[in-house]
């Protein structure tokens, strides 16, 4: 499936609330939690589609096609994600596993550095980021 | 390291990815959406139907497709299912 681009077509976006697009995304993620990866795929990817800048949507996408391996795919997911929300933590540290994944280590080093101001900045109460993080960290010192 | 031997282990342990996605929205609130999902999907449907080059009816398409799984969620709930 085509990973769609982030743009916005007017009649979409205005049918839902920004409640209802976080509703339908909670209802994507308990799939993705219950492995019923079929349907949490159409949903994510509609959501991809109405709800453009919604970013914790193209996450969810991106979850998807790193589980199948689909690399490159889950790269444009991730970056769809920052575009939307260029200061989430949990999209950048998406990009760093999926740079590490594909052994760029250059973009990882630089996300990974944003992340840990945020943490020091105390901007980041977040416990499974801060542990996400130094997973991350670890692996990119391995490879240093 | 949490003492809860007997427990089911974190999510985190499970898949550090997935427990990262953030956790934002109600399902719950998800039934009192019904009717005006339905609206929503007859319009789409018809909009798809119109629709004048492939880009629009993708994106019909793929409206249509989210639309589908909520709403089978949604009846299968109320009848007592998942």
């Amino acid at each position: 499936m085509e990973t769609p681009s982030p743009k916005r077509p007017e009649t979409s976006r205005r049918s839902y609330t920004a409640d209802e697009v976080a509703d339908i995304y909670r209802l994507g993620k308990l799939w993705l939690e219950t492995g019923q990866h079929k349907r949490a795929e159409a949903l994510l990817h509609g959501l991809n589609e109405v709800a453009s800048d919604f970013a914790p949507a193209w996450l969810g996408t991106a979850f998807l096609r790193a589980q199948r391996g689909e690399y490159e795919e889950a790269l444009q997911a991730t970056k769809n994600a920052l575009r939307a929300e260029s200061n989430m933590p949990e999209a950048m540290l998406y990009l760093v596993a999926i740079a590490l994944t594909m052994g760029d280590l250059s973009t990882a080093g630089t996300y990974l550095g944003e992340v840990r101001e945020a943490i020091e900045a105390g901007t980041i109460s977040n416990q499974h980021i801060v542990r996400f993080y130094k997973m991350q960290l670890a692996r990119y010192q391995a490879r240093g | 390291m949490s003492g809860n031997i007997g427990g089911p282990p974190e999510p985190f342990s499970l898949s550090p990815l997935l427990a990262l996605l953030p956790d934002v929205g109600e399902i719950g609130r998800l039934e009192s959406l019904v009717s005006s999902l339905y609206a929503r999907q007859e319009k789409v449907g018809a909009l798809k139907a119109e629709a004048t080059d492939k880009e629009a009816e993708r994106r019909c398409a793929a409206e249509l497709a989210m639309l589908r799984q909520i709403l089978e969620w949604v009846t299968q709930k109320s009848e007592g299912g998942e």
